[in-house]
């Protein structure tokens, strides 16, 4: 008898999403909203921001990944600015939601309740796996939908959706790598708060991006450890082989990450 | 022939013994409790048994089949209740039961008629359901489907009178059907009565076992008695119920009071030696 039925994980996959509606919806509505307020105001921000960003330091606008007042000149370029930012804030959903939809079965005890079940360890982690990767994809569809909206809207001639779907695959890849890193983290132990620990992973590989932008020349390779660097929506418009060749590896890490944290979750102790 | 086999089996946390090179050997269609203060070892042994955890070294076999290797095709015949009714809050026992009986081939009925039987209100949320409801809940789960092997880790703490009855009344309903039963539990009275085995647990290690269907004999005995010289002695008995009466015969008795410890009082003399040892 094999030990792993996609069916039996699709079933638990139901029952968590159905358990964890509000908290999908909520997020994604949030996210929706925030890309909304942000892009409809896209001709008014543009100009607003002309007049204030321009006495800015060039730092500052390093870290919002630009390198000139013109990238906001244009739909996608401003998309780009606003979409960085927000990934940080979807990332650092994913990373929680994922940790925590192992963590608090444990810590609530509930995972003796889904164990009594007939499904296997690796079922109830693939189920996990599926849920939050539903979830990932909701928050990001809510951005994308947001910005389709208001690109139609007003974003002219500046607004290539083929572009858009381009930056939502590659740069909203980070929200799915940073999802696979909580997931390994809980599948190999609940004995810390893995949640915390995955939005800090985040945050850390969005400094170390900022940082090799601001060190520049002298530290360009710490841009290898940042996805947020790699995949940046401008590096994804100019969409150069090096970035296919690096999404590629960062896929092949995720994966190994996930097959990592499968692995020791079906050979671990539940932390009950 | 034995269904439930755990050979030499110990479970650490760390430095920590919690279970020490145990051995229990239950036979199919029996009743075993399983009792033990708390930290003794139960749900540590019980948590082993379904997988949760792992053991540290020795064999744990359930109807021949080794529980971490064939951990899946053992839930096939195999319920477990844990012993903390933990379930999410905002769904209802319904959800619940729905969510198992996709996992097994019985109707929502069998559900529906447990729920009426413990007087559970299935469509309420698990947040609004007091702690013996959610034993209830927990119950429940456990029977819903026909399993051979029923595995409870304290099923009846938290019910009422009442539903500690019922609840004894389905598992031997369950053992009737030829299921095999290893429960854990404080309530001594009722382990008393409807076990036929009852194992005590005592810092992780078996330190004494009754088959309950053979108690009179292989259960100690506390003698006490004066002689008519004014000699007093009282003492433990355990063994051949014939040797004890030839003993007594030689003697010029004149009083004489033979007492059958309970399961109760064997447990709680276990109690009483932690403390006298503190």
């Amino acid at each position: 008898m094999s030990n792993f039925s996609l069916g039996a994980s699709l079933k638990l996959t139901g029952f968590d999403l159905k358990n964890n509606r509000r908290q999908i919806i909520g997020w994604s509505i949030a996210i929706f909203s925030i890309m909304f307020m942000y892009m409809i105001l896209f001709p008014s921000m543009q100009d607003m921001a002309r007049i204030k960003m321009d006495a800015l330091p060039k730092e500052f606008l390093k870290f919002f990944d630009m390198q000139s007042m013109d990238d906001i000149s244009n739909f996608m370029g401003y998309f780009g600015m606003v979409f960085n930012l927000v990934l940080i804030a979807m990332s650092i959903f994913a990373a929680t939601f994922a940790a925590n939809l192992i963590y608090r079965e444990e810590k609530a005890k509930t995972i003796e309740f889904l164990y009594s079940l007939e499904a296997s360890r690796t079922e109830i982690y693939v189920s996990k796996l599926i849920t939050a990767f539903i979830a990932s994809l909701a928050v990001l569809l809510s951005a994308a939908a947001s910005t389709v909206i208001c690109g139609y809207a007003n974003g002219g001639e500046t607004f290539i959706l083929s572009d858009l779907l381009q930056i939502i695959k590659i740069s909203g890849f980070c929200v799915f790598f940073f999802m696979a890193v909580s997931l390994m983290l809980a599948g190999i132990t609940t004995k810390v708060g893995v949640a915390g620990l995955g939005s800090m992973t985040v945050l850390f590989c969005y400094v170390i991006g900022y940082l090799s932008k601001l060190l520049d020349t002298k530290a360009t390779w710490l841009a290898y450890f940042s996805p947020f660097e790699l995949f940046s929506p401008q590096k994804v418009l100019l969409l150069k082989s090096h970035t296919l060749v690096e999404f590629g590896i960062y896929l092949g890490i995720t994966v190994i990450l996930l097959i990592v944290g499968g692995i020791v979750y079906k050979r671990r102790d539940f932390n009950i | 022939m034995a269904v439930i086999e755990l050979e030499h089996f110990s479970k650490s946390y760390g430095k920590f013994l919690a279970v020490d090179n145990i051995n229990i050997s239950i036979e199919k269609g029996e009743i075993v409790g399983f009792v033990g203060k708390n930290g003794a070892g139960k749900s540590t042994t019980i948590r082993s048994m379904v997988n949760m955890i792992f053991p540290t070294s020795g064999k744990i076999t359930i109807d021949g089949m080794d529980s971490v290797k064939d951990a899946k095709k053992l839930k096939h015949i195999l319920s477990y209740m844990p012993s903390d009714s933990a379930y999410y809050e905002n769904v209802t026992s319904e959800d619940l039961f729905k969510l198992c009986l996709k996992f097994s081939n019985e109707g929502l009925d069998r559900a529906h008629e447990l729920a009426a039987f413990f007087e559970l209100d299935s469509k309420k949320k698990i947040a609004e359901l007091s702690l013996g409801n959610r034993k209830k809940v927990s119950i429940i789960q456990a029977l819903l489907k026909s399993a051979d092997i029923i595995i409870m880790d304290e099923p009846t703490s938290g019910l009422d009178p009442l539903m500690q009855s019922k609840f004894f009344e389905l598992i031997n309903k369950e053992k009737e059907k030829g299921a095999t039963i290893f429960l854990s539990s404080h309530n001594l009275s009722e382990i008393e009565k409807y076990c036929d085995k009852v194992i005590i647990i005592k810092d992780g290690k078996i330190v004494d076992y009754f088959d309950m269907r053979n108690v009179k004999i292989k259960h100690k005995q506390t003698v006490s008695y004066t002689t008519k010289d004014g000699t007093s002695k009282s003492y433990e008995f355990y063994g051949d119920i014939d040797s004890l009466v030839d003993e007594l015969h030689s003697l010029k008795l004149e009083s004489l009071e033979i007492k059958t410890n309970t399961v109760e009082e064997e447990f709680i003399k276990y109690y009483k030696e932690d403390a006298t040892n503190e």
